[in-house]
């Protein structure tokens, strides 16, 4: 329905502009930046006298047809550029070349991004074509034009990123070449900062809004003076700078998803919700009682109108003789996610004389309804003091909130499950809400020193982050329709309460750090030299409170207590003073100095940087656990010499060559190395002290063609080899068959691919791809029994790293045409099959099936200064499966599971997402 | 009826025991040789405490006759022994409503409790105004019942504890939640612990010997061994489980056998075995008596008397089912279980009789069965219920149907129980012992000669399996435990007739 209004939409857009004039003469021409010669697409270009306009395609063209002969004013504008005022004789069709001049005055030839209108594509592509390590930048341009809303979901565009889905559906971590999230670090203005997540160090994208963001850097290899704590690549946001004259952007949207116009909306009030656990409000000695635990926010109700409201808002200026400049933004985004998923994890299990086999115990289907708010406040202030010193205050604050409801059943497929609508079944209902923030300030300076030969650059952080997860309780009852042995008919059995669990969690993390690096610049027999030396140190702490209450089903009189509704629910506290001396309530700190020399040079062609990075890391962490349990304290210290050679060859103006070597680590997080112990969503997990840090040296090759300035040719490889890399697996504890969930050193690793990206532009048509084939493999134990024992030793299984797609694709078709003020585009994402979870079997472990996933955005500017745009995500309601490479033999039949020689494991329906809005434009 | 308390000889310096030869008059009594372990222990008030606060460790020999008070978690640490004379009463002071005030003994090495039956020896909790004991009039009350309030920790023993050892001894009240160092037993914090958790994860198996004792009150599992050698003779289970929970849950790993004990309205079975993948749990389960057990679990699919699962065999023989939820169960799947280890089970001459095969009216989850369909039990030659064998599948399950009209027709007679009255109403669910009930067997019932034995022939002869190589291997009963002395194991082995009461006497000891 939403898809013909839009398309309806779109068809009047095109149909009102025509109009018609006695005349026949067609002016065409191209527009270009005057010094680097790009194209500027969607430069408007006005024949005064004759109102008339026209504007530059994608690839800098324009056409203006049907003019009279005659002599004209013509002007010529373009965001950030001076605009061009100029003369013209017409009088038959004529081509006409144009050049803009930046109205940036280049302070700094080595300046390159931060001037111009460096929001734009073309500055984008630039700062990749210079930059002197392996990049892919993606602009706030891009950004707008996608059909993306989180930065998390603008990264996929890039070659070589994937994403994992955060249980919202949402993007939420970028893998980056095949290395998961652990393997890639996030940067807001070239500054780590630290993460809310309460599992990793890895900060979760889809906290922040991508209208606040001017570009994404996606770095792939590492020079001497970045953090040496990547291995897959790293992501730096920049964030929206001051610019030299009044800027304001703003924009509001609504939309919808698919699945909430299919179904309600299940609600829960959070605020109803208990912020602190009874031991936090009451003190240590406190006993819960039955009534501290509130019902409200496990009662459920529907709500049948749920319209997303996002809306962002930036707005700078420079003041003072454009000495002071501020910019301020702010966004907010409320939208409501609703899907559905099957989920049918999958047991091994031993039979007599053979091998064991897979067997579905659990086949879940649940309704997820998740209601998130984001809201990102960022504000920068720079002051030039002069054109050789200037520093920078830079404050974000990014605030995530998320309320799910999960509303699911359980039916057992075997006995007493006989067939379709039989069963023991088991009602569930969980409420989660979760609380996440990042604030990190900045104070940045940089001074030019020694008659602009030696630079200075500082920084000081401090940042932090929390997450609050208050009252995360999973509650349910147990019936079904079956017979029980004594009557051939199945009946309804009455729903009987269960025993279930309450939980409360929060963690805090703070970062203090500085950063300084010396860059001296100079020449030595004419060859042009760089000459670097930095350091940095960091302070990280974390501490985290955890606090469990498990709760009774008191025996209802005599009998078992039936299910009525959640205010009728008796339950009683099994442990009424709560859990606190665990080993998740702990503090943990990690110490990073660094410091680094290096030196770029270029010798006629060759460009080299050439350094090394040492950096020493110290985690300490202290628990709660008293002290005649093991692992009650810890202190891991180890220093790292992290050596790089990047060379740059020119083999033209326009093509480049490269090769690279970089040493990097990765570090276990200050979380995983404490030797936790909690029961997760599905399994139970716990941490390992004993967990090495990763180690790896990466080789890069890549030939870079920039035929024009809007369009490039990117063919690189990449080799990596990488000790103890860090990838969950199970564990079995020796109690029972009970398996625990747990990072690990599961051996060495290699991970090589070939990565391609292409641009082109044809007059108002664009096309965008890249590819990246990877290439990764570890080789490690995995238990199989034959006869109901365990294999001795354990047979050895070659896989690929979890979370690494041999194939990823991305490829976006654009349209733009100035005349009409619309952009178009179509993406197409492709993530080819990957293993989201090791199994500890043999053979059984869990694949995500090959997903593609469209979407589609178009703009339409109104005016000179409002846009409408429309965007819908996942257009052909792509699920999300992950499956099993074995059969599942089970007697009754699972629902939906078997295919072929696969069984299903897990099937995510998100259904399409609708977003319609309204942009300004100053 | 529990409650009777010997002062008499407790003092003594002597323990005596007790062994009543066949059925004659003859009584001989033969003074047993007095044991000390290391050094007496003449506190009372434990643990003690060093100068910085941390508790001492107890080791060497509690003293007949004393009664000592458990304040606070007491360690035996690894190669340390706390010996038990006949005729200790160990007080635990706990209320079971945190973990630091729910003691628990924490066996990193040996715990032997040498009681007799004239000098028994007591593990229970101190009485106080707000802490309460259970008594007679809790029936079916599981709510209110102190027997579930789990004042204490019961006995936890670590990876490398040697040994275990109960004999003649009552633990009562246990189940208080895992605290902080629940890890180190595989355990959560806020878990109720189980009375006894042994789980040896170095190379050489603990020992767990229980014999003669008594076990009251539980929150969750009684006894829960993995990874060791076991015998558990003659005991007597009764108010175990709240909501959910076994008498006695052998996990993967133990290897021994389990006869003549009683269990009494237990929250799911009486008794379960359960291995692990790729792990065997091999015990053999043989005249024991179970009742009115299985009414407390909440969950729909799991069983009520005796339940093996996930690689667990054994010998399942001459053991007494009455009015429990539903009879013997060889599991092919539970919630939790997977398939037992049917090449290396065997099991016949069982009795299961069930009050009312019928669901019974406002609780219509509750029903008796004899044998839950879709699984592999099978009713086997010698077996005496109301089970037709149905179609084997081709994973082995078979689905027969259960015959209402069968109920009360199996009863095997109990001296005094009346199994009709007792599945009347919500009387199945009773779970105190009825005072003055007997579970020996009258003259005329159906079990007497109907087991297997040594010597027996025909129907009463031990079976043999040649192709199952762990049956065949440990044989019933098994010989593994060290048998014999102050700290091996006394077993008995199968008898002709069934239950844990046979005529001969030689079964469970115990009266009510």
């Amino acid at each position: 329905m939403i898809r013909t209004i839009l398309i309806s939409i779109l068809l009047f857009c095109s149909i009102s502009t025509v109009f018609s004039q006695q005349a026949d003469i067609t002016l065409k021409g191209s527009v270009l930046d005057a010094q680097t010669k790009e194209q500027l697409p969607g430069a408007t270009i006005r024949i005064a006298e004759l109102k008339r306009a026209g504007g530059a395609r994608l690839d800098g063209t324009f056409s203006i047809d049907k003019l009279p002969a005659g002599t004209y004013h013509l002007q010529v504008s373009y965001v950030g550029y001076q605009t061009l005022d100029t003369t013209i004789h017409l009088t038959a069709n004529s081509f006409i070349g144009l050049v803009l001049n930046s109205n940036a005055r280049d302070l700094k030839t080595v300046n390159i991004n931060t001037k111009r209108n460096a929001e734009s594509s073309q500055a984008a592509k630039k700062a990749e074509m210079l930059a002197g390590n392996v990049m892919n930048i993606v602009s706030a341009k891009a950004i707008q034009l996608s059909p993306d809303i989180t930065i998390a979901n603008v990264l996929q565009r890039v070659s070589g990123v994937s994403l994992e889905r955060s249980s919202s559906g949402d993007g939420r971590y970028a893998i980056i070449r095949g290395m998961d999230q652990r393997y890639n670090y996030t940067l807001i203005n070239g500054v780590k900062i630290p993460s809310p997540d309460n599992k990793n160090r890895y900060v979760p994208l889809d906290i922040f809004p991508a209208e606040l963001v001017e570009r994404v850097e996606v770095n792939k290899t590492l020079t001497p003076d970045m953090e040496g704590d990547a291995i897959g690549g790293t992501v730096n946001m920049v964030m929206k700078n001051a610019p030299d004259r009044l800027y304001l952007n703003g924009s509001l949207s609504t939309g919808y998803s698919q699945t909430l116009l299919e179904r309600p909306f299940d609600y829960f009030p959070t605020g109803a919700i208990n912020k602190q656990s009874p031991y936090e409000m009451h003190g240590p000695n406190y006993q819960a009682q039955p009534d501290d635990f509130t019902r409200d926010n496990l009662n459920y109700t529907k709500k049948y109108f749920t319209p997303n409201a996002i809306g962002s808002l930036s707005v700078g200026n420079r003041f003072f003789n454009n000495k002071l400049g501020i910019m301020l933004g702010a966004s907010y985004q409320h939208t409501y996610k609703g899907y559905h998923s099957i989920f049918n994890p999958g047991e091994y299990t031993d039979r007599d004389n053979a091998d064991g086999y897979l067997f579905i115990k659990h086949a879940y289907q649940r309704d997820y309804s998740t209601a998130i708010t984001r809201t990102g406040l960022n504000a920068k202030v720079d002051y030039r003091f002069n054109e050789n010193n200037k520093i920078s205050l830079y404050s974000f604050t990014a605030i995530l909130e998320e309320a799910q409801a999960r509303i699911g059943r359980d039916t057992l497929p075997y006995t007493p499950r006989t067939g379709p609508g039989t069963g023991q079944v088991w009602y569930k209902f969980r409420s989660k809400y979760q609380h996440q923030s990042i604030n990190s300030t900045t104070l940045q300076g940089e001074h030019w020193l020694l008659s602009q030969h030696l630079q200075l650059s500082w920084s000081g952080v401090y940042a932090k982050a929390a997450n609050r997860i208050p009252d995360l309780t999973e509650y349910g009852y147990d019936g079904g329709f079956y017979a029980d042995g004594t009557q051939k008919d199945p009946y309804l059995h009455p729903n009987i309460v269960q025993r279930y669990n309450r939980t409360w969690w929060k963690n805090n993390d703070r970062d203090y750090a500085a950063y300084a690096n010396a860059a001296y610049y100079a020449t030595i027999a004419d060859l042009p030299f760089k000459f670097s030396l930095g350091g940095m140190y960091r302070a990280k702490h974390r501490d985290n409170f955890y606090q469990n209450y498990n709760m009774d089903n008191v025996a209802d009189g005599s009998g078992l207590q039936q299910w009525v509704d959640i205010y009728h629910f008796k339950w009683g506290v099994i442990n009424p003073a709560g859990s606190p001396a665990e080993a998740n309530n702990y503090r943990a700190d990690e110490n990073v100095a660094a410091g680094y020399g290096m030196v770029k040079f270029t010798i006629r062609k060759l460009e080299a940087i050439v350094g090394v990075r040492v950096e020493n890391t110290d985690q300490q962490f202290d628990t709660d656990v008293p002290p005649t349990q093991a692992g009650k304290t810890g202190s891991i210290n180890y220093t790292d010499v992290l050596p790089s050679v990047h060379l740059k060859y020119l083999l033209s103006s326009r093509t480049n060559l490269r090769l690279s070597y970089f040493s990097s680590i990765s570090r276990p997080g200050y979380f995983e190395i404490v030797p936790y112990n909690f029961t997760g969503d599905e399994w139970d997990e716990r941490g390992n002290p004993m967990l090495k840090h990763t180690t790896a040296n990466n080789f890069d090759f890549r030939y870079e063609f920039f035929p024009k300035p809007d369009e490039q040719l990117l063919i690189g490889a990449f080799y990596k080899n990488i000790q103890n890399p860090i990838e969950y697996g199970f564990s079995q504890t020796g109690v029972q068959s009970q398996l625990v969930y747990q990072p690990g050193n599961f051996g060495d690793a290699t991970n090589f691919g070939i990565e391609l990206v292409y641009e082109k532009y044809i007059r108002n048509f664009g096309i965008r791809g890249n590819y990246t084939y990877t290439n990764s493999s570890i080789e490690t134990s995995k238990l199989k029994t034959f006869n109901r024992i365990y294999i001795d030793p354990a047979p050895l299984e070659k896989r690929p790293l979890q979370g690494q797609s041999a194939h990823i694709a991305n490829v976006s078709l654009l349209y733009k045409n100035p005349a009409l003020g619309l952009d178009m585009q179509l993406a197409w994402q492709f993530t080819g099959k990957r293993i989201v979870l090791v199994s500890p079997y043999y053979g059984m472990d869990y694949w995500q099936k090959d997903m593609n996933l469209f979407d589609i955005s178009a703009e339409k500017k109104l005016n000179k200064h409002f846009v409408v745009f429309a965007k819908i995500q996942n257009l052909l309601n792509t699920p999300y499966q992950v499956y099993i490479k074995a059969i599942a033999d089970n007697q009754a039949l699972i629902p939906f599971a078997q295919k072929g020689n696969e069984t299903l494991a897990q099937k995510d329906v998100y259904g399409q997402n609708y977003q319609l809005g309204v942009r300004f434009v100053l | 009826m529990k409650k009777i308390f010997i002062k008499s000889g407790l003092i003594a310096l002597t323990a005596l025991s007790v062994i009543s030869c066949k059925k004659s008059s003859e009584h001989v009594e033969i003074s047993k040789p007095l044991v000390i372990v290391g050094q007496t222990i003449s506190d009372t008030t434990l643990p003690k405490f060093d100068a910085n606060g941390n508790a001492i460790p107890l080791k060497g020999t509690m003293l007949a006759g004393k009664t000592y008070h458990i304040m606070s978690d007491v360690t035996i640490n690894e190669g340390d022994t706390l010996y038990l004379q006949p005729g200790v009463k160990v007080l635990i002071h706990g209320d079971g409503k945190s973990p630091q005030t729910s003691p628990a003994f924490l066996v990193n090495g040996t715990l032997a409790s040498d009681g007799t039956k004239d000098a028994q020896n007591w593990f229970t909790v101190y009485e106080t105004a707000t802490v309460k004991k259970s008594d007679a009039t809790y029936k079916d009350n599981a709510a209110n019942d102190p027997a579930f309030k789990g004042y204490w920790g019961g006995f936890q023993c670590g990876a490398n504890a040697k040994l275990l050892l109960l004999r003649w001894t009552h633990v009562e009240y246990t189940g208080g939640a895992w605290g902080a160092n629940a890890a180190d037993y595989g355990a959560t914090p806020g878990d109720a612990r189980y009375t006894i958790f042994m789980n040896s994860k170095g190379g050489s198996l603990g020992s767990l010997i229980v014999e003669d004792s008594w076990f009251y009150g539980a929150k969750d599992d009684g006894i829960r061994p993995s990874n060791v050698y076991m015998s558990l003779m003659r005991n007597t289970f009764t108010k175990i489980g709240a909501t959910g929970g076994e008498a006695v849950n052998i996990k993967d790993g133990v290897i021994g056998d389990m006869a003549y004990n009683f269990t009494y309205g237990i929250a799911t079975n009486g008794l379960k075995t359960s291995g692990s993948t790729g792990k065997s749990c091999m015990v053999n389960i043989y005249n024991n008596t179970l009742v009115n057990c299985g009414f407390r679990q909440t969950k729909a699919t799991r069983n009520g008397s005796i339940n093996t699962e996930t690689n667990a065999g054994g010998y399942i023989f001459n053991n007494i089912i009455v009015n429990c939820k539903a009879g013997l169960r060889i599991s092919f799947h539970s919630e939790k279980g997977k398939p037992s280890d049917t090449l290396n089970t065997l099991y016949n001459n069982n009795l299961t009789a069930i009050g009312r095969g019928y669901p019974m009216g406002d609780g219509a989850e509750q029903f008796m069965v004899f044998i839950e369909a879709k699984q592999f039990t099978l009713k086997q030659s010698n077996d005496l219920n109301g089970y037709t064998n149905g179609p084997i599948a081709a994973d082995g399950t078979n689905a027969g149907t259960n015959n209402p009209n069968d109920s009360l027709k199996y009863d095997p007679q109990f001296v005094n129980y009346d199994m009709a009255a007792m599945s009347l109403g919500t009387n199945y669910r009773i779970y105190q012992i009825p005072a003055g009930a007997d579970f020996h067997l009258k003259s005329s019932s159906p079990a007497i000669g109907a087991g297997v034995y040594a010597g027996g022939t025909g129907k009463n002869a031990i079976p043999v399996k040649p192709s199952a190589p762990l049956l065949t291997q440990y044989g019933i009963p098994m010989k593994m435990i060290k048998a014999g002395g102050t700290f091996g194991a006394n077993i008995t082995g199968p008898n002709k007739d069934l239950g844990a009461f046979p005529t001969d006497n030689t079964g469970n000891q115990h009266t009510f």
